[in-house]
């Protein structure tokens, strides 16, 4: 019997996770701990159930079966506004209709901590004003969030999770249509907030790159879990994404002085 | 730097606030000088002063005038603050009030009261149209309620039929009345003030001021819905619930007011964007501005529906129709494009 407080202790667990939609299985007890502290990455083809499982863990799909606990709480036992201080998401895409400003939009990270009638403090201002600043915004924060760029939008969601002040942040192909510069700058300042992170890739050499763990994900089960060295094998590579690969090391080290690795794909399948 | 911005910013939704509450103010103020009596700005000013003096013209203003400025106020208010809601939450920049086949429900029961009871005018004819609007509601809310998955889909396409429904049995019922029906429920449908009266005035006040007090109160919220109900639920709103609450919030100021004056269309659609073209919706200050310019907008609706033609009176939803259009047109056309 471990205590709360045991660094081993995961932030979030995933026990036996199934969800599906009419009578189709999409996730199949999926079990998932990411440990405080730790930068996760999800991988998998299209319509593996990246999306599906990620959805599942902010709440937004409920699993048919299953339990998911965050700090041993379960999560659907929770107000939604105490997960939501708890637990911020940055979305693949976000429409944005009636012109907000980007400050509104970074405000919106106050929501789940204000309560309905009081207004925003001073400190509160400072938080927001330092979170734009954090994501290099400061030209910015009186435009309209349309009018953005796909980096700067992603950049300000990641600012309204720094509002939030979150333990976990989980990110669903946030980079997914950036340029590659913006994909490294948005991939890294999530990097460098220190919280707890659970991102699903589009690009396996940028999660090789920015992870301490990858899950791997088809057919709605976890196949393959590890350090990135452990995963991103030439073997895996066929069997899950059905291309054929080199795995080297990437000429740099990642912080913590591991060998990264570093995939080379072939062509010609006909 | 971001805070000479955030200053920038704040100072011109404060000035946008202190303007539209001046504008708001002089119009209540000034639209009690125009009518079919000839009263000047003095007058209204002497009738405010000497109150205890029972003129002629004092009475016209306190009695006639000033009740129905009031509610033309209110109308404008609250038709302008339920069609940021509805536009908000359904994220449809098409979304009005009346969208929603409120106004059609409130039709519809005047219709029946006038076709069964030849009653066609008074306080039955406010509880008809409420009953009525308040039907279509719930209706609405129903179907928007057992609807979790598409729930902004089903609840326009509701809407939309729900107001075909209702204008098919209205016409229905029209078609056996007689002319005289038929005119006084087109009349009725165009929209008036013509019938405030002091007594009546609370309830339109008290349901505008409660539900504008909610909306205020919900403001994050709501802007939490317009970057999607995906991202909401991760802001910890719990979408479905708060869209119904808004939705009922609106419906019950747009049903009071459609029982009181009448349909009047367009406010509701119209505001909203014009106000968004010169602050973000997203601040407090953008939903007061919101309100206070669908009330002075309609103040002066109400004048011109008063004094355009000698002794007659023109219907409200005509000319907010015309005036709105022309103006959101112009709009639409010289607005610079924002940097």
């Amino acid at each position: 019997m471990h205590t709360k407080s045991a660094p081993n202790t995961p932030l979030l667990n995933v026990n036996n996770v199934s969800w599906g939609i009419a009578n189709k299985s999409i996730l199949n007890n999926i079990n998932v701990q990411i440990s405080p502290g730790k930068f996760v990455g999800l991988i998998g083809p299209n319509g593996a159930g990246k999306s599906s499982l990620l959805r599942c863990l902010y709440r937004f799909n409920r699993p048919i079966s299953g339990q998911i606990t965050f700090n041993n709480h379960d999560i659907w036992q929770l107000k939604s506004e105490d997960y939501a201080k708890q637990v911020a998401v940055v979305l693949q895409e976000t429409p944005s209709q009636f012109n907000l400003s980007v400050f509104d939009v970074i405000a919106l990270g106050l929501t789940p901590h204000k309560s309905l009638f009081s207004s925003v403090t001073n400190s509160d201002k400072q938080n927001i004003i330092q979170a734009i600043n954090t994501v290099g915004l400061e030209q910015h924060s009186n435009q309209s969030f349309e009018s953005l760029s796909g980096g700067e939008k992603q950049r300000a969601l990641i600012a309204r999770a720094i509002v939030q002040q979150p333990q976990l942040l989980i990110m669903d192909e946030p980079t997914s249509h950036l340029d590659v510069k913006y994909q490294i700058q948005v991939m890294e300042l999530a990097k460098s907030l220190g919280v707890t992170v659970f991102a699903s890739f589009h690009d396996l050499n940028l999660a090789a790159a920015m992870c301490d763990e990858l899950l791997v994900i088809k057919n709605g089960e976890i196949t393959h879990s590890g350090t990135p060295t452990q995963v991103l094998t030439e073997n895996m590579l066929a069997e899950v994404f059905g291309v054929c690969a080199q795995v080297n090391s990437h000429p740099q080290l990642s912080k913590a002085g591991n060998s990264i690795p570093h995939i080379t794909y072939f062509y010609g399948y006909e | 730097m971001v805070m000479n911005n955030m200053s920038a910013v704040n100072t011109r939704h404060s000035l946008a606030l202190f303007i539209s509450i001046a504008a708001a103010l002089f119009s209540l103020f000034a639209a009690l000088s125009f009518g079919a009596a000839d009263t000047s700005l003095e007058d209204v000013l002497n009738s405010f002063l000497l109150s205890n003096e029972a003129s002629f013209n004092t009475r016209i203003i306190y009695e006639l005038r000033m009740p129905r400025t009031l509610l033309a106020f209110m109308a404008g208010a609250g038709l302008a603050i339920a069609g940021l809601i509805l536009q908000t939450v359904t994220r449809n920049p098409l979304a009005d009030p009346y969208l929603f086949g409120i106004s059609s429900g409130a039709s519809f029961g005047v219709v029946v009261l006038m076709a069964f009871t030849g009653i066609s005018a008074g306080f039955m004819l406010s509880t008809a149209a409420l009953l009525g609007s308040l039907a279509a509601m719930s209706l609405l809310i129903l179907i928007a309620a057992r609807q979790q998955s598409a729930q902004v889909e089903s609840m326009l396409l509701a809407g939309v039929a729900l107001s075909f429904l209702f204008s098919a049995f209205t016409s229905l019922l029209l078609y056996w009345s007689d002319p005289q029906a038929v005119a006084a429920i087109l009349f009725w449908t165009l929209g008036s003030f013509a019938r405030a009266q002091w007594a009546t005035l609370w309830l339109p006040l008290v349901v505008i001021v409660v539900c504008i007090g909610f909306m205020l109160s919900f403001r994050r919220q709501l802007n939490a819905m317009l970057l999607g109900d995906e991202s909401a639920i991760t802001l910890g709103v719990r979408v479905h619930r708060f869209r119904i609450l808004m939705l009922v919030l609106s419906s019950l100021i747009t049903a009071v007011l459609v029982a009181m004056c009448g349909g009047i269309g367009f406010v509701g659609l119209m505001v909203p964007h014009i106000v968004r073209f010169f602050i973000s919706q997203g601040s407090v200050a953008g939903l007061l501005v919101t309100s206070l310019v669908g009330g002075t907008f309609m103040v002066w609706v109400d004048v011109f529906s008063r004094s355009l033609l000698k002794n007659q009176e023109l219907p409200v939803g005509v000319i907010t129709a015309a005036i709105g259009s022309v103006f959101f047109l112009s709009l639409l056309f010289f607005r610079k494009s924002k940097v």
